[in-house]
């Protein structure tokens, strides 16, 4: 078809069999494969980690804490060693960490006083297994933010260029929710929402009663309420309430690549799935300028290996990605593929988030609920909506939840012997807490670049990463711990208490922004179709992409763009423009 | 109910659970075939605590949490099972930490008089531990090692089989989320696997 460029150096044969390549089988790898795959295209699947067997692989499903080892603990100097950063996560613990990386394998370097929490996932379904699943969209007010404040690059789309992709994703997907009117969180296409309890339904009354412009709902989440027939084709099945969904669900209950997208590639029967390859850069042949292909690195044996397609799409995390275009070097672009703009690697966000309240709701106290809900309550944005903050720029949400606490309140409580067991054996008293999830600046100093001294043992220059909270993420962490005591108090609780401790840099796990999308090629990598301005045929769909971070979880976006991306591209391969 | 939850045993909930699923995952799939408590006979050594430690941290076990109506933490193995954790799981700080906090809550108890914890009376000894454990919530506590310890063994009687389906109650496949269900008088505490858990 085409030939490599000159500093292809790769042995061993390529096969040119494929019309599309796809890095990465997350959220956004996984789109991608099924909607190329749908489209008719013969797509290669490369997934960097081993290779993870719906229902079969996930070995701690179902198992009790008295079925570990250590009771669900991970032993002490183990998590020491090998995963001082991904002990981090909320998710972490011995029933999942199968699903995280090894810190000691995967280095990643942060100025001392700059942390940076990567948490990931290598393995086939990428973190897709591990995601909480909160699905929103974003609105007009997200996408024209940009543009009315000067802060990063304006958004080359607009929430109406995007609404039929998210249609599509939520169709597909299964999001349950409630349908709200509200402009800064546009309703979708919603199986029925979880239940609230009675303690939310008065947290919820009485918030709204204080505040009009403040709506405390249900939180949209990714978990089969009411599965559709497509669903129940793809062997998925309503939620079983069991709430350990980063164990894996043999039910596909929650969306994950494993339980929806590559079931659905796969029976097009156009999808050709390889595990253990590490795409190490984009070969790029400047006689046509397009991507002709990838390099791999075995992830086991460390053989090298090329594959080559008309198409690549890039989605191997936002980090992941932006790293394999920092080290695809040529002649035409010395600093990273498609990085005439030099923005590649900046302008690095996450949400801000670790600050919040809880408190004590008097209430229903002759009241229990039954079931572990998957997904809690969601409060959004409100701030900078019809009035202007002068605080800060931008917004935050909150995810919440009202639960009677059990037996582990015995660790804060006095008391030992009879009494003290005979109370632990009640549920405790009902509690009330909630936790901020704020917008981050675009800014161009927060960037990764590779290092110029350190490679992980796949020859990778390992990824630096600068990233810091400033001047309007700190203001609003303040609003967010000021805003949450002020809403607990309007809901009726007691004993408030206020968290200040503000999550660092990437522990959100929503890190995006560093190849964004934005009308001018001088100053962003990728275009209105998440195509690379200097590339044609090289499409970057993950959360790299994203030009602004809004408030709300991101992955919801990542699944719209990707699949809007796929239908571009595909549209653009038969009027052979790529 | 307090009944149906006693007569529940192992094989009923394996049971149960595989006909939840409608047969579609294996009970090797569920992974009900290995026990951390269960594995570790009654009468076996301790590997990690000399037998004076491990019979002052079977006593204290049990004056956390006593068997009443219910198994207490003796009688769900805590005290074997917390040996295995300081064996197996425990860095060797936390190692030293229970064998120095052994020591010194025996040094409290020869300063009020006995001759060592075990030599004490039930009584003098849950005044002891009373004391100890008041003095973990005060203002100014500068021991943490009874509020670590005490976290210890409620983890250790919770996480028993015991606990979690006797004591409290569980679901390993809810089904349904009914958020509002009236309480009855004796309604007990659901028990649910903690996550990144810090003990």
């Amino acid at each position: 078809m085409r030939g490599f460029g000159a500093n292809t150096t790769m042995p061993s044969e390529i096969s040119n069999d494929f019309d599309a390549i796809v890095v990465g089988s997350g959220i956004s790898g996984g789109w991608a494969a099924k909607e190329l795959t749908e489209r008719g295209l013969k797509v290669l699947l490369l997934e960097r980690g081993r290779n993870v067997t719906h229902r079969q692989d996930y070995v701690t499903e179902g198992k009790a804490a008295w079925e570990m080892p250590y009771a669900g603990q991970i032993p002490e100097s183990l998590t020491e060693s090998d995963y001082a950063v991904q002990n981090q996560c909320y998710a972490f613990s011995d029933y999942t960490k199968h699903f995280f990386v090894n810190d000691r394998e995967n280095p990643y370097a942060t100025p001392d006083n700059k942390p940076f929490s990567w948490i990931r996932g290598h393995q086939l379904g990428g973190r897709s297994l591990l995601w909480h699943r909160h699905s929103y969209r974003l609105s007009a007010l997200d996408f024209e933010a940009n543009k009315l404040d000067g802060h990063g690059t304006d958004w080359p789309i607009r929430y109406k260029d995007l609404a039929p992709w998210y249609d599509h994703a939520e169709n597909f997907a299964g999001i349950s929710g409630s349908h709200e009117g509200l402009s800064q969180l546009p309703d979708g296409v919603f199986q029925p929402p979880f239940p609230m309890n009675c303690v939310e339904k008065d947290i919820k009354k009485n918030i709204e009663a204080a505040f009009p412009d403040r709506k405390l709902i249900m939180g949209r989440v990714a978990h089969l309420t009411e599965p559709t027939k497509e669903q129940i084709a793809l062997g998925r099945s309503r939620c079983m309430n069991r709430d350990e969904c980063q164990r894996g669900c043999s039910f596909g209950a929650y969306f994950s690549s494993l339980s929806a997208t590559l079931p659905a590639a796969n029976r097009t029967g156009n999808l050709t799935t390889v595990t253990d390859a590490v795409v190490d850069s984009v070969i790029y042949d400047s006689d046509s300028n397009r991507a002709s292909g990838v390099r791999v690195v075995d992830a086991n044996n460390h053989e090298h290996r090329s594959y080559g397609a008309r198409l690549v799409f890039l989605c191997a995390s936002t980090l992941g990605t932006t790293q394999i275009m920092l080290n695809s070097t040529s002649e035409r672009f010395p600093n990273g593929i498609a990085n005439s703009s030099g923005t590649l690697g900046r302008y690095l966000m996450d949400h801000i988030g670790g600050v919040g309240a809880s408190g004590v709701f008097p209430g229903h106290q002759d009241m229990y609920d039954a079931g572990r809900r998957g997904g809690g309550l969601y409060l959004p944005r409100f701030r900078n909506v019809m009035d202007k903050d002068e605080r800060f720029l931008r917004g935050f949400g909150y995810q919440g939840g009202a639960y009677r606490s059990s037996w582990s309140r015995g660790n804060n409580t006095p008391g030992i012997g009879i009494d003290f067991k005979a109370a632990l054996q009640r549920p405790g008293p009902w509690t009330f807490d909630m936790v901020g999830f704020g917008e981050m600046l675009p800014d161009e100093r927060n960037h990764v670049r590779l290092s110029k001294k350190n490679k992980d043992s796949w020859g990778m220059p390992i990824l630096e990463i600068d990233c810091e909270h400033r001047e309007n993420e700190l203001a609003m962490f303040d609003a967010i711990a000021a805003d949450a005591e002020e809403l607990l108090n309007a809901a009726g609780l007691t004993d408030i208490s206020v968290n200040q401790d503000k999550a660092a840099p990437g522990l959100m796990i929503h890190e995006m922004g560093t190849a964004r999308m934005g009308h001018d090629p001088k100053t962003s990598v990728l275009n209105k179709f998440n195509q690379a301005h200097d590339v044609p045929n090289l499409f970057v769909t993950d959360g790299s992409a994203m030009t602004s971070s809004a408030c709300q979880n991101p992955s919801l976006t990542y699944m719209a763009l990707t699949a809007r991306a796929a239908a571009a591209a595909v549209e653009m391969l038969q009027e052979g423009k790529l | 109910m307090a009944d149906n939850r006693t007569h529940l045993t192992r094989r009923t909930a394996i049971k149960g659970a595989v006909a939840l699923l409608g047969g579609t995952l294996t009970t090797a799939q569920l992974g009900l075939l290995g026990n951390s408590f269960a594995a570790i006979a009654e009468d076996a050594s301790p590997r990690f605590l000399c037998p004076k430690q491990f019979t002052m941290l079977s006593r204290i076990a049990d004056l956390i949490i006593p068997e009443t109506d219910t198994a207490g933490a003796l009688g769900v193995g805590a005290p074997h099972f917390i040996d295995m954790m300081l064996a197996d799981w425990a860095s060797p700080q936390r190692q030293a930490e229970y064998v120095a906090g052994l020591d010194s809550i025996d040094v409290r108890a020869r300063d009020a008089g006995a001759s060592s914890f075990l030599a004490s009376t039930t009584e003098q000894q849950m005044v002891l531990l009373r004391a100890l454990d008041n003095e973990f919530f005060a203002e100014h506590s500068t021991d943490p090692f009874f509020g670590v310890l005490k976290k210890m063994v409620l983890f250790a009687y919770y996480s028993s089989e015991i606990g979690a389906t006797v004591e409290l109650r569980f679901q390993r496949i809810p089904g349904d989320y009914l958020p509002c269900v009236p309480m009855a008088d004796d309604s007990h505490a659901w028990f649910w696997s903690q996550y990144n858990y810090a003990l």
